[in-house]
């Protein structure tokens, strides 16, 4: 019995030392994990019960937040954010997602001011930042990508982010700028966002990750699906250079599970990166070089916004580029540019971040 | 003392690093590989590495063990271990030469449900951040010594010998698995505090008897049966039912102190995490990953 009492002393007093003054990390809202909010109320994540940071507190009722709750961050608290009754910026009610992966690596912040610039005029409404996000492994490296992140949202758009492989080689800066929830939802508009994580040297889903994804997909009934995952689900195809560079890769475990699952549940549109080069699937895995309009889910990869340029399936064109994906009353009706400049969108090819910046 | 050393330390440690990943260009990452070191010692130089006989000089030991702990997780707590940092990686290194020089003394075979539920309260504990595993570790000295004098006497039982390392790798191949599955969420805690709960009910329990009549053979495969059929959803249910087959199976294993060096333990327990992460991870033998994955067979194009 001695030893019980003093187990439980020895326990309590280290954890007192430990952690006293209680302190507890936010893991919602972050900087590529916003938090939308409804009725002035703010529900955070946090890692401890109670201990919302009063400074935080303070920032955000002065934002007009009239309560800040919380919520123990983990599996379960990821669906609680409350759906915001947003508007699109677009004043014809156009609502405007620009996909982005595989941002420039460090010593190319000119492309992220080309970037910043051309989203002042697209004006998006969601900007989903797919893995590959930073190259380097230090702190300065994460702070300059969560800066251009703050940059962009100062400007209006709500970034959500999810990790590639390269965030793996510096994982403990990705987890402190960006959480420990490395997949997670959010409730914007008439959007649910998934983002996954596709994990560097597994490119899988592990079975808890894609439990989580079977079970939300249930709760999305008339909602627009969005899912964002670095790693592309098909591969790039026979007599193409499928493993450039090491960029061929694809999901392995849980894909065709997966990829049913989506046409099931009528996910609009599953945004990948990897390849550093355009390409887009339908759910048969075909990639659609021949059209843009066709019915089912979409698996788009969009080419790099600033990192080495590659050509990976048959689609011949390659530069820097981006992507927005348009939607009217729940239909997506158009993810590609027009670039022959004919009025029509061609299949496959992303917006390019400048006219042969880069290109080939 | 054992128990604590290899799940709470040596465990956590591993699952620190393969969180972290390692940078060799940094000296500390090269430090923070130095428990590999001290299980090299306590398998080839097994005298080397002991805790002092005076009990005076122990409760010192166990005390600067436990600072070491808590001055770790003081600089890492939230905000995860960065082995690149010297501070920290320190402090993780002298905890773990503190816990390993108890370790040391102690048989592997004399473990009351207090070593269980210990194990099962600190890995509660680090659903809050992975690193609270290594304060469980540093404080299990003063607590599992309390009232003790100084060095044990061997108990000369001979167990089953293989058990020294079919166990460890056993459980090193499996236990690790909602780590790898839930990464940095709660529920990857909660198997293996369960694990710790039932290790300990079993031993608490009128059947364990029935239990222990079983052949060392049957708890082994039962063991790796329960191992190879994780699912996340039973997860609570499959480390109770783990911890309930290895602490009957850990009842056998033969006194380190009358056979071998517990390094060897130790060993086959590192390699059993290390080989079910690169089986996880896909790194060697995809198809063989799978197989312990159950959760991946629809992965198949």
């Amino acid at each position: 019995m001695k030893r019980v009492f003093l187990s439980v002393f020895i326990t309590v007093a280290a954890l007192l030392a430990v952690g006293w003054p209680p302190k507890a990390r936010v893991d919602r809202p972050l900087t590529g994990l916003p938090l939308v909010s409804s009725q002035g109320s703010m529900e955070v994540a946090l890692s401890l019960p109670f201990v919302v940071p009063s400074e935080l507190k303070n920032n955000w009722k002065a934002e007009g937040f009239a309560k800040v709750s919380w919520t123990l961050s983990g599996v379960n608290a990821r669906s609680t954010a409350a759906v915001k009754a947003v508007q699109p910026r677009d004043p014809s009610g156009l609502w405007k997602v620009v996909h982005i992966a595989d941002l420039p690596p460090p010593g190319r912040d000119d492309l992220l001011k080309i970037f910043i610039s051309r989203m002042s005029e697209v004006k998006p409404d969601l900007i989903l930042a797919t893995g590959d996000l930073g190259y380097g492994d230090t702190a300065a490296d994460f702070d300059r990508i969560t800066t251009f992140f703050k940059n962009l949202e100062t400007d209006g758009a709500v970034v959500v982010a999810c990790p590639g492989n390269h965030e793996r080689k510096a994982w403990i800066q990705y987890l402190r700028h960006f959480g420990p929830d490395t997949w997670h939802r959010l409730e914007f508009g008439p959007f649910t966002i998934l983002s996954l994580d596709s994990e560097h040297g597994r490119d899988q889903f592990t079975p808890a990750q894609f439990a989580w994804f079977k079970s939300e997909l249930e709760q999305t009934k008339g909602r627009i699906v969005l899912v964002q995952v670095h790693h592309p689900l098909f591969p790039s195809e026979t007599a193409t250079n499928g493993e450039a560079k090491g960029s061929g890769g694809i999901i392995g475990a849980h894909r065709v599970e997966f990829i049913q699952l989506c046409q099931q549940k009528s996910v609009a549109a599953v945004l990948s990166g990897h390849w550093h080069s355009d390409a887009v699937f339908d759910v048969k895995g075909r990639l659609r070089d021949d059209t843009c309009n066709f019915g089912g889910t979409k698996f788009i990869v969009t080419t790099t916004l600033g990192n080495e340029i590659r050509r990976v399936t048959r689609w011949p064109k390659s530069y820097f580029g981006f992507r927005i994906l348009t939607f009217r009353d729940g239909d997506l009706i158009s993810y590609t540019a027009d670039l022959d400049g004919d009025g029509k969108p061609d299949p496959i090819a992303s917006e390019p971040l400048i006219a042969n910046a880069g290109g080939r | 003392m054992a128990l604590a050393w290899l799940i709470l330390f040596l465990g956590s440690w591993l699952r620190l690093l393969t969180i972290s990943g390692l940078n060799f260009h940094h000296g500390a990452t090269i430090l923070a590989l130095a428990p590999l070191l001290f299980v090299a010692l306590q398998h080839f130089l097994p005298g080397l590495l002991r805790a002092p006989e005076r009990s005076s000089f122990r409760w010192v030991l166990a005390g600067l063990t436990a600072l070491a702990a808590i001055g770790f997780i003081r600089m890492t707590l939230l905000r995860f271990w960065d082995p690149a940092e010297w501070l920290p990686t320190i402090m993780m290194v002298l905890t773990g030469l503190g816990i390993t020089l108890f370790a040391s003394d102690e048989g592997l075979n004399d473990h009351g449900p207090g070593a269980w539920l210990w194990v099962s309260l600190w890995m509660l504990i680090s659903a809050r951040d992975p690193g609270l595993g290594l304060l469980g570790a540093g404080l299990a000295p003063l607590v599992f010594h309390w009232g003790k004098g100084s060095k044990r006497t061997p108990n000369q039982e001979l167990g089953t010998p293989s058990l020294n390392w079919m166990l460890p790798l056993t459980l090193g191949l499996f236990l690790p698995k909602p780590w790898w599955d839930w990464g940095l969420q709660t529920d990857s805690a909660l198997p293996l505090a369960a694990f710790g709960l039932g290790g300990a009910l079993v031993l608490t329990s009128p059947f364990v008897n029935r239990l222990k009549a079983l052949p060392g053979w049957a708890i082994m495969v039962a063991l790796a049966a329960t191992g190879l059929l994780y699912a996340p959803s039973w997860g609570l249910i499959w480390g109770a039912v783990m911890g309930i087959f290895a602490a009957c199976a850990w009842d056998r294993l033969p006194d380190p102190q009358a056979t071998q060096p517990i390094g060897a333990v130790a060993g086959f327990w590192i390699l059993g995490i290390l080989l079910s992460f690169t089986l996880q991870a896909n790194a060697w033998l995809p198809g063989l990953g799978h197989l312990i994955w159950l959760g991946n067979w629809t992965s198949v194009p």
